[in-house]
């Protein structure tokens, strides 16, 4: 009896992002990611070409993160607090992209100004090579005012700079218009308003190929299930000739699963739960594993660890089985 | 206990209250209907009155209220008659006022201005307004009332026929009627004996026959011609129309409409049911309004019909929502409203007129008709009997009826499926700041300058503007987002270079209508939070449609006829509400209206038994779906938030 391979046939596929652009592109990147394309659902290679790795940037701040848990803290001790240093300490680790959230920039926490945002990624983009995503402090008047500062500073670089919402994305669709750099829009767990979202973005003139969907991100335990549909649902919409849900998926794994109780209990306080770094270091590396499996493009993490094995199984998923 | 009188401008009536009621109690009292959409909870601050002298006791503290009374305005509501007469006056924008509602009468056009026919006419295609003059209310049903007159002549007793008055009777009626159950109440059997012999065993009885079963309402010496007529009634949650029939005849005499009383206890079926549930005498109330609603409407029609009386009005036939349906015949509703939803009935009783305190002929039979569910009523099933679409042959259809619970029904023949997608009364102007009903000086259509942002307008009568009515709001809508004043998630651009565009108390705003010109003299504006309220009522209304068509899964092409029902219906512009995603992208000519397609089921079920008993199986045939279960709904409701909708395929010749 001669086994059929069922295979579904699809119309379309994700779109094909690059992000960062080396000297011969207009920028000064060493290297630079693409991402996406791919034809089938996740990691069914003999359905459709994924021709594309997933990929993972480590996240840094601007000022020393004073909510972080010790086990960070301890591993990013020597460089939290400069962009510079700890940008090349994530290059070291393996960061594929450098995840810049200017949390300096936050009216409460600093309140930096648009040019001093501005000077920190220009720092940042001088001290390393790899491509380079920029988030605002989630202040809409503030990140308004930053985006198109920064976005001019960094023109060339094609940065991917966040986060649009539905109810602010105007200042940051122009400003990436204008200075050629992807844009990243964030929606809050519903698929409907992630595909709204990017209509009214590109209605404005951004093109499609220039939009990462950050669907938000639950951890394992907290939700991951809903991400979980979310992405599946946005990558068969996207097969299946939806060209406002065939943008690369961006997840901010790192921020959630480093929220959870389970990342951050010490075992003194739950000694059932085992020793806690490598708790809280699986408890990353299976929300983003999980997260994988549903079609995430990029992951962003936190911990070095969790990088070195996400990567390690986006590796493993890449190898396409005899059949 | 003494009294106090409150004296209500510019009307000049005059009523006497005890102290601690409060003025919106006060003007029920003195029949003058004053807005309050929150049903006298403070909150919605459509009722305020001007207290010209006197004073009057706040019930407590509000920001609403401190923000009206800097403009010297006092929230009907919330003032309590205190230790003082009170004159008030009640400003035009908080009067109930004569709002359309459209009757389709044999006189077509009371109620409906010259300029706004006009309009029907030629913008909207609605010549069925006129054919309907002639429309045949039996709709191809026989005429078969549900209440007649028999005339017998029985055999004379005597010495050998000795059989008792009501054996003679009943044997000569089963002739007549092959009802093999037939009931002869106590009260008509007290007066049998003598009643049969006044003309020889003669006699005339007026019946009711339904499903086999003959009910004997009056029994009449001899053979004289008895007027008989009937009345049905739509009891909308907004609007209450009646319409008097001929039985004989068949045919409609008069029809009169007025809005339900009950509209002061709150704009929804949900406040009025929290009303009657939750305050002293609430039950009472309610009923009581409703029952006045109707009696006032048939005073109406026998003033202007002098010829009928009230003893002459023998059958009445009522089709409602099932909370109405509760509300009139004084069931609690109680349950309706709490999870899982749950109605105490869906089929009624018939009770006499005098139960209900009715004022026609006090033994007349009154006939309800059956609801399907919590939310989807005996309206709705009167609707479906109205179309067809439960006949044997009926092509695919879906019936909406646009208005506040936006009851829908999709379905061909032996199968039909019904919702209830509770679009809210954003479309009769309730919830939106300068909204109102279709009523004189309400803005109906505008056009909008894309360079200048300047807006000219169109208003019913022409009168001097004094809100938008329903189709304004969805004209509007279509021509903000057409200029680009708002996106197509109903966000305002708030930098555009034009003083109509400003920042009110409670977000972004743009001036359709400066105070000088209107009738009103505040600015006449759509605040971002109205389009938001619009968005979500027009969302609820596609989802639901969107729902149906889910669960048995057809395409938008599937459907033959959208039938179109209530008062709102008649005002629509189908390509505006395609355009705004309210309704689905099919051909115009699909669409048909059929206005209050509730009222006309409930004419044709009072003059034909068979129609009733059509009525009956389409009400067992409706399968309901609860929208609250699973996340269908949910999904196409946040997708349909979009103008037109986040599927722009599905709307592929809408160019907005």
């Amino acid at each position: 009896m001669a086994t059929n391979i069922l295979k579904e046939k699809y119309s379309s596929k994700i779109n094909t992002v690059t992000i960062g652009a080396t000297k011969e592109q207009g920028g000064t990147r060493t290297s630079t990611v693409t991402v996406g394309g791919d034809a089938s659902a996740p990691f069914l290679h003999y359905e459709g070409e994924i021709p594309l790795k997933p990929v993972a940037a480590l996240e840094i701040q601007d000022i020393a993160p004073t909510d972080w848990d010790p086990i960070l803290q301890k591993v990013y001790a020597e460089v939290s607090g400069d962009p510079v240093t700890w940008a090349k300490k994530a290059v070291e680790f393996g960061a594929d992209l450098i995840y810049l959230k200017l949390a300096g920039s936050h009216p409460d926490n600093g309140d930096k100004s648009p040019e001093e945002c501005a000077k920190i990624v220009k720092d940042v983009l001088a001290a390393v090579g790899v491509p380079l995503i920029v988030v605002g402090s989630g202040v809409e008047e503030k990140d308004n005012a930053v985006w198109p500062v920064v976005a001019e500073a960094a023109a060339g670089e094609n940065l991917v700079i966040g986060s649009a919402q539905q109810e602010k994305y105007k200042s940051l669709a122009a400003a990436c218009m204008v200075y050629k750099h992807k844009l990243l829009a964030l929606s809050p767990l519903d698929i409907n308003i992630c595909k709204q979202l990017n209509i009214l973005i590109t209605e404005m003139g951004l093109p499609a190929e220039s939009i990462l969907i950050d669907p938000s991100t639950a951890a394992l335990g907290y939700g991951i299930e809903y991400t979980y549909s979310i992405l599946e649902r946005g990558r068969l919409g996207a097969l299946q000739g939806d060209k406002m849900l065939a943008m690369p998926v961006l997840l901010q794994i790192g921020y959630e699963a480093w929220r959870s109780k389970e990342a951050i209990a010490p075992e003194e306080d739950f000694p059932n739960w085992g020793n806690q770094e490598e708790r809280a270091i699986l408890w990353e590396a299976v929300t983003a594993a999980g997260l994988l499996q549903g079609g995430a493009n990029i992951a962003v993490l936190r911990h070095p660890e969790s990088l070195r094995l996400l990567k390690k199984n986006s590796e493993e998923l890449m190898v396409k089985p005899e059949l | 206990m003494d009294t106090r009188s409150v004296t209500f401008l510019p009307a000049g009536v005059k009523v006497a209250v005890e102290p601690g009621i409060d003025l919106l109690t006060a003007a029920g009292k003195a029949n003058i209907e004053i807005k309050a959409p929150c049903g006298g909870d403070g909150t919605c601050g459509k009722c305020a009155v001007i207290i010209k002298s006197g004073k009057a006791k706040a019930r407590r503290e509000s920001y609403l209220a401190t923000r009206l009374a800097e403009k010297g305005l006092n929230l009907a509501c919330q003032s309590l008659v205190e230790d003082e007469d009170l004159v008030v006056e009640i400003p035009k924008i908080s009067a109930m006022g004569k709002h359309q509602v459209l009757v389709e009468n044999v006189a077509l056009g009371e109620g409906v201005s010259d300029a706004l026919r006009e309009y029907l006419l030629n913008v909207w295609q609605l010549k069925d307004l006129f054919k309907q003059k002639h429309e045949d209310p039996l709709h191809g049903y026989p005429l078969n009332p549900l209440c007649r007159w028999v005339q017998l002549t029985m055999p004379a007793a005597s010495l050998q026929d000795n059989r008792d008055d009501l054996s003679r009777l009943v044997l000569s009626l089963r002739k007549e009627t092959k009802c093999t159950d037939i009931n002869i109440p106590l009260s008509l059997l007290r007066k049998l004996g003598d009643t049969i012999r006044v003309e020889n065993f003669k006699i005339s009885i007026l019946l009711s026959e339904v499903g086999g079963k003959a009910e004997v309402i009056a029994i009449e010496p001899g053979h004289r011609h008895q007027p008989l007529y009937g009345i049905a009634v739509d009891i909308g949650t907004t609007t209450v129309v009646a319409y008097l029939l001929d039985l004989r005849k068949g045919t409609i005499v008069d029809t009169a409409g007025t809005h339900n009383r009950q509209a002061r206890f709150g704009d929804d079926v949900i406040s009025r049911i929290v009303y009657a549930v939750d305050e002293p005498d609430g039950m009472k109330d309610v009923h009581q309004s409703i029952i006045d609603t109707i009696n006032t409407l048939i005073q109406d029609l026998l003033v202007k019909q002098r010829k009928i009386n009230e003893a002459d009005i023998r059958v009445m036939m009522t089709a409602g929502n099932t909370t109405m349906a509760h509300l009139f015949l004084g069931i609690n509703p109680q349950y309706i409203r709490l999870e899982p939803y749950i109605p105490t009935a869906n089929f009624f009783p018939v009770v006499k007129a005098q139960e209900l305190g009715i004022r026609v002929h006090p033994d007349a039979p009154v006939f309800c008709f059956p609801a399907v569910a919590s939310y989807v009523g005996g309206d709705i099933v009167s609707g479906t009997l109205f179309t067809a679409m439960g006949k044997a042959d009926a092509q695919v259809s879906l019936l909406i009826d646009i208005g506040t619970n936006g009851e829908m029904v999709l379905g061909a023949g032996d199968w039909l499926v019904t919702c209830s997608c509770s679009a809210g009364p954003a479309f009769e102007g309730s919830g939106i700041t300068f909204g109102m009903r279709a009523m004189h000086g309400a803005i109906e259509h505008m056009q909008i300058n894309p360079e200048t942002y300047e807006v000219s307008y169109a208003t019913i009568n022409n009168g001097r503007p004094l809100g938008i009515c329903g189709t304004g709001l969805i004209d509007g809508l279509a021509k903000l987002r057409r200029t680009g004043i708002i996106d197509r998630a109903g966000k305002f651009q708030t930098h555009l270079p034009t003083p109509r565009m400003r920042i009110g108390e409670v977000g972004p705003e743009f001036v359709l209508v400066w105070a000088a010109d209107t009738e009103i003299d505040r600015d006449i504006v759509i605040s971002e939070a109205d389009v938001k309220n619009l968005l979500r009522a027009k969302g609820a209304v596609f989802a639901g449609i969107r729902t149906l068509l889910n669960v048995v899964g057809f395409e938008f092409g599937s459907i033959e006829t959208v039938y179109v029902a209530g008062g709102f219906g008649n005002y629509l512009n189908i390509p505006d509400a395609i355009a705004i995603g309210l309704l689905p992208d099919l051909p115009v000519e699909k669409y048909k209206f059929i206005g209050n397609s509730s009222a006309k089921g409930a004419c044709m079920a009072l003059l034909s038994a068979e129609a009733w008993a059509e009525a009956q199986d389409v009400a067992g045939k409706m399968t309901y779906i609860e929208l609250s279960v699973g996340n269908m709904f949910m999904d196409e409701f946040i997708s349909s938030l979009f103008i037109p909708h986040t599927d722009l395929t599905l709307f592929p010749n809408v160019d907005l």
